[in-house]
């Protein structure tokens, strides 16, 4: 009995690993407290607010991981920077609402470009984003001379100031685009797709998935997230500058690998990836509390960075030599 | 029976996969200078059994005796080496990346470093005898490179390098005439005759009768893991063995009763011509197997391919099809299963239409979708929540075929759907084949087992690309399958015509073969931005011009060679742009006053770059994520070192950048060196062929004896000394250090490869052009600001030349297939 219970339970872990992601997350939540003397619910909540971003743009990231053959989006942290110049302009001048739908077009167009070049021209993933973020990062540096990016009174408001039941929007933001991820990466044909496509591209043709098609999707994705992320950080920013999505590009790949997402493709976790982000803000923030110098801060957090992918990538099995 | 040296005896062998058990008691014994004939179905176990005696997979039981018994705990590939133990594989186990006469000397070098002076040349004539040996006259060039090498000519260099082992006393030759032609097939018969009256022993397996019949002595007769029958050959006779091997499969009575019927057409294909494939006409009605047949690699998986393509977009209009297509294959790694699923999602994946409700997937309609085939195909397992990998190859084989019916298709293509599957799940397969005729379905059959294509209605059997000939009903049997298949052969016209093009080099092919060089594009690109900036701005041209142009290039032509390294390995470094501000930081602060401090410290940094190697080798996780968290690890260190920007370049360092090389400006007499150091470490040394070949094939070294950890250390520590290298430019040119000056050097290392030549999927690359690369994209802001174009586009332009770059080498590569 002892021992079925056991197995069952290790099964379970196997098959959740972002289990681990949310314990490392109350593990430096607790750390904090320590440190700072102070265990309180709103250092979690200052700290998952500020994780909404890194939660909404590894959502993305993790769609292109999973879609397989070694896919990263390397041009969200630039896409990120467009949107938020970008929407603060159209917003101005045009209305929240049609600013941000035509600022979330121009992300998806990034998005199909990214899926032309990468299907078309059979540039690999990785090389196709790094291209187009060089492009998309000349536009940044181009509007940037001409504007400031400061975001519209009403939206630095709703990322700053406004309160719902005493917790920033940005939060249910979150919670709402991970719920939605989960119901598209899991119930819908799309998220199969996605997944089929991500273990072997051949089978999944051959099984029906239409590989084009799911790959695209899958860089549209990311790239409208990003942008969505880049409006919602200008706002919070109370500005947008050229690099502001830098910081990123790491741990937009790192949450989602930390939560269980196969970098291989054909894996992925949302669960995992929304407590890896809040992992990664919270340990940012316990270095932060730390008063540790900043060579230090960086060495423990890359340190632990390794320890923890280490940890989290599960060992191969591989049967034929 | 005669008296024979016995040189192996295996007893009572078990080896376990997970949950199927692939050697089951399997006992053979040896003997010096026999040729015995291995025989079985497939997934008999002959290939385990094989991976068994090279020592490549340990076994769970029995025992392995030679002239004294062996410890089957410390057995391994090396043991067995030592032994004279070779085998030429049947997924060959070569280095396309590397040339002919390279796959050689991997398995026959010491494992030094660095070669003689001239053991290049040594080593092409010496592969060119081996070769001859057992393939007299084989017409191949041992300079090219095993990619360029057609299948059959592969699988020559394959069998040879086996068969050249030195100290060779037991040749392993798995399928070792797939793809050979008929009279390379009898040239290997009468050298491995040749070898065995030395007293080399030889297994010799294959699925073709006749060729055991001819080229061996004894027989083994292996099914389900264990041996079932063996004696001399003349003991036994082709009907024997096939009744042996359980191959006798109930025709069906139904068969060929089918009214002819035009309506009823599913598919028809009038002179289709694409590829392999010339003027195909044919056609599947409803209710009907269709088999399409022929010797192996005459168009079939080809004519496939091109059917199942056309459900998705109509490429050739001579293909007309009248129905949704679905695909079974029994190349299950490769073209079927999903391994991180389990049987639920895996048959489901075609029909998830079925299971939606609302636009979402109806968790209780899956479940019951899954469970209905489940049932119907009586899968042997717990639950349709199994892990498909939990399976055995026959029961992932029914979920495949779930996959194929559950679609509702009214055409079926069937690639193999039978192949290691054990006779009972066959059964229940064609049964499913009848179910589906009677629903009104068309099935279209390819199989590599003659027999099966008792099951159809119809047989096209192609040659060459070409339908040949069409069997219908009761003339539908493996005798006239044969005969057919082998019509027209006599000729052998294919691999004359092929020797023919090889010959044919003109000037256009040469102007071709430059063009096609990984390192013209990034050349060209040098040449025409640096044509542009000198007709902008002749001044450039001179000594000084040069100097200041190119001056900031050097930091990139180290970065990207390092990046290159890793690269090659099939990795890639996200840290190197941190990794060099560290390097940068420690020689502006520590090599002046304390230049031992500093020299050690860069030795440890290099020795730290070898630890990343060996931390992705030995943990098998992916580069990318070590290097990003290493680059965080870099830029801490940095910082301890220097908070702040600061420090001054030494004086020696400076020296070296500022010298006056007589009319050649120092930055590219540096770049050249770098090229010229990078080239010869990997086109030219020996160890270089070692670091090509992990990158494209690490199991074939591994097998070779080398060691893949140590291959990967060196790989790191090199690209760590080329980041070393960066770092010291990035100080002479900036004269002082700032760890966070050089992120951006990441990305575009990564730009300069590409550019350069070099691809994802390791084991290529090209020094001098991703030199030249580094020096076109530094070029560019030069050239922007001669052209009055704002500064700001600077890296848009790199990712156009980028994007450009790749889609020329599309085309070029396309040119290359035809």
């Amino acid at each position: 009995m002892m021992n079925t219970a056991k197995v069952n339970a290790s099964k379970w872990i196997g098959r959740n690993i972002w289990i681990w992601a949310a314990l490392g997350s109350l593990v430096m939540w607790v750390l904090i407290g320590a440190v700072t003397g102070r265990m309180t619910m709103g250092t979690l909540i200052t700290n998952a607010t500020l994780a909404s971003f890194l939660i909404l743009l590894s959502m993305g990231q993790m769609t292109v991981i999973t879609s397989g053959e070694g896919s990263i989006d390397l041009s969200i942290q630039y896409t990120v920077a467009l949107s938020a110049y970008v929407s603060s302009v159209l917003m101005v001048r045009m209305g929240i609402v049609p600013g941000l739908i035509i600022t979330l077009a121009i992300c998806a167009l990034i998005g199909i470009i990214n899926g032309t070049i990468n299907m078309y021209l059979k540039v690999p993933a990785m090389i196709t984003t790094l291209a187009m973020g060089f492009i998309i990062y000349s536009a940044v540096l181009m509007i940037s001379t001409h504007t400031t990016g400061m975001p519209v009174m009403s939206v630095s408001f709703f990322t700053q100031k406004l309160r719902v039941f005493g917790v920033s929007p940005l939060n249910f933001i979150a919670i709402i685009i991970s719920v939605l991820m989960w119901v598209l990466l899991y119930k819908t044909q799309f998220g199969k797709h996605l997944h089929a496509a991500g273990q072997n591209r051949l089978a999944a043709e051959l099984a029906g998935v239409r590989i084009v098609r799911t790959v695209f999707k899958s860089f549209i994705l990311s790239s409208v997230l990003a942008g969505f992320t880049g409006t919602l950080l200008g706002g919070y920013f109370g500005g947008a500058f050229q690099d502001m999505g830098l910081s990123y590009l790491l741990t937009s790949i790192a949450a989602p690998v930390i939560g269980g997402t196969s970098v291989a493709g054909g894996k992925s976790s949302v669960a995992g990836t929304f407590f890896g982000a809040l992992f990664l803000t919270l340990l940012v923030a316990l270095l932060n509390v730390s008063r540790l110098p900043a060579s230090a801060q960086n060495l423990i957090q890359g340190g632990l960075l390794i320890v923890v992918l280490v940890a989290s990538v599960p060992k191969k099995q591989t049967q034929n030599v | 029976m005669e008296n024979k040296n016995h040189f192996l005896r295996l007893e009572d062998i078990y080896k376990i996969f997970g949950h199927t058990i692939a050697l089951q008691g399997m006992s053979l014994d040896i003997n010096q200078g026999e040729i015995i004939g291995l025989v079985g179905p497939n997934g008999a176990g002959k290939s385990t059994l094989m991976k068994v005696i090279t020592g490549v997979y340990p076994i769970e039981k029995g025992r392995i005796v030679f002239d004294v018994e062996v410890n089957t705990d410390s057995y391994d590939a090396n043991q067995a080496k030592r032994a004279g133990i070779a085998c030429a594989y049947q997924e060959l186990s070569l280095c396309s990346n590397l040339s002919v006469y390279e796959n050689f000397m991997v398995n026959h070098l010491d494992h030094k470093p660095f070669g003689k002076m001239g053991w290049r040349k040594e080593a092409m004539v010496v592969s060119d005898e081996y070769l001859s040996e057992i393939f007299p006259n084989h017409g191949i060039d041992v300079k090219t490179k095993v990619s360029d090498l057609s299948l059959s000519q592969r699988q020559m260099v394959e069998i040879a390098r086996a068969a050249s082992y030195k100290g060779l006393k037991l040749l392993v030759l798995d399928e070792p005439t797939s793809s050979l032609t008929s009279n390379r097939i009898i040239q290997l018969h009468e050298s491995i005759k040749k070898l065995a009256d030395t007293g080399v022993s030889i297994i010799y397996i294959s699925h073709k009768l006749d060729e055991i019949d001819q080229a061996c002595d004894q027989v083994v007769i292996m099914k389900g893991g264990s041996c079932t029958w063996s004696g001399h050959i003349s003991e036994t006779s082709t009907e024997q063995i096939v009744e042996l091997l359980g191959g006798e499969v109930k025709t069906s009575s139904s068969r060929g009763e089918h009214v002819d019927n035009k309506n009823d057409t599913v598919l028809e294909i009038t002179d289709l011509c694409a590829g392999q494939l010339k003027n195909v006409n044919l056609a599947v009605r409803k209710g009907e197997i269709v088999g399409i047949a022929g010797l192996a690699g005459s168009g079939q998986k080809a004519l496939l391919k091109e059917i199942y393509s056309s459900g998705f977009r109509s490429k050739h209009s001579a293909i007309k099809l009248k129905s949704e297509i679905s695909y079974v294959s029994g190349d299950r790694n490769n073209e079927g299963v999903f391994k991180l699923w389990n049987i639920k999602d895996n048959i489901l994946v075609s029909s998830l239409k079925k299971s939606v409700s609302k636009g979402l997937i109806n968790r209780k309609k899956y479940d019951e979708n899954a469970q209905f085939w489940y049932d119907k195909l009586k899968f042997k397992a717990e639950g349709i929540d199994d892990d498909i990998t939990s399976l055995s190859g026959g029961n992932q084989q029914k979920a495949l075929i779930a996959r194929g019916l559950a679609n509702d298709s009214d055409l079926i293509i069937m690639n193999d759907p039978t192949c290691g599957v054990d006779i009972e799940t066959k059964q229940e397969i064609y049964k499913l084949f009848e179910e589906a005729k009677e629903q009104g379905k068309a099935v279209i059959l390819h199989s590599t087992e003659d027999l099966e294509m008792e099951q159809c209605d119809r047989v096209y059997v192609l040659h060459d690309g070409e339908v040949i000939s069409e069997l219908k009903g009761a003339e539908i049997n493996v005798k006239n399958l044969v005969t057919a298949s082998f019509k027209e052969i006599t000729g052998n016209t294919r691999s004359s015509s092929s020797a023919a093009d090889e010959n044919q080099s003109g000037i256009k092919d040469r102007l071709l073969s430059l063009l096609k060089s990984r390192s013209f594009l990034p050349i060209f690109t040098f040449l025409l931005i640096m044509g542009i900036n000198i007709a902008l701005k002749p001044r450039v041209l001179s000594y000084n011009g040069l100097t200041l142009l190119l001056g900031s290039a050097v930091p990139l032509v180290f970065i990207a060679l390092g990046q290159m390294f890793l690269v090659v390995s099939g990795g890639i470094d996200m840290g190197n742009g941190m990794a060099v501000g560290m390097v940068n930081v420690i020689v502006a602060f520590t090599v002046l006053n304390t230049p031992g401090l500093g020299v050690l410290f860069l030795i440890l940094f290099i020795m730290m770059y070898g630890a990343m190697g060996a931390m992705i080798h030995l943990t098998k996780i992916p580069a990318i994520v070590v290097t990003l968290g290493a680059s965080f690890i870099w830029l801490g260190l940095g910082l301890i070192i220097s908070p702040t920007p600061g420090g001054i370049a030494p004086t020696w360092l400076k020296a070296i950048f500022s010298f006056k090389f007589p009319f050649i400006p120092m930055p590219l007499v540096i770049s050249a060196l770098a090229a010229f150091l990078t080239f010869w470490i990997l086109k030219r040394s020996k160890y270089g062929m070692i670091i090509n070949g992990v990158g494209s094939n690490p199991a074939a070294i591994s097998r070779a004896g080398w060691s893949h950890l140590v291959a990967m250390v060196v790989i790191y520590m090199v690209s760590g000394l080329m980041v070393v290298l960066a770092g010291l430019s990035v100080t002479a040119v900036a004269n002082g250090g700032d760890t966070n000056a050089y992120a951006n050097y990441q990305m575009l290392s990564i730009a300069t490869i590409i550019l350069g030549g070099c691809e994802f999927k390791g084991g290529i690359s090209s020094p001098v052009g991703v030199v030249a690369g580094a020096l076109a994209i530094s070029s560019i802001s030069a050239m922007l600001t001669f052209l009055k174009i704002n500064s700001n586009l600077q890296t848009a332009v790199t990712g156009f030349i980028l994007i450009a770059a790749l889609a020329i080498k599309l085309v070029t590569k396309k040119g290359e297939a035809k």
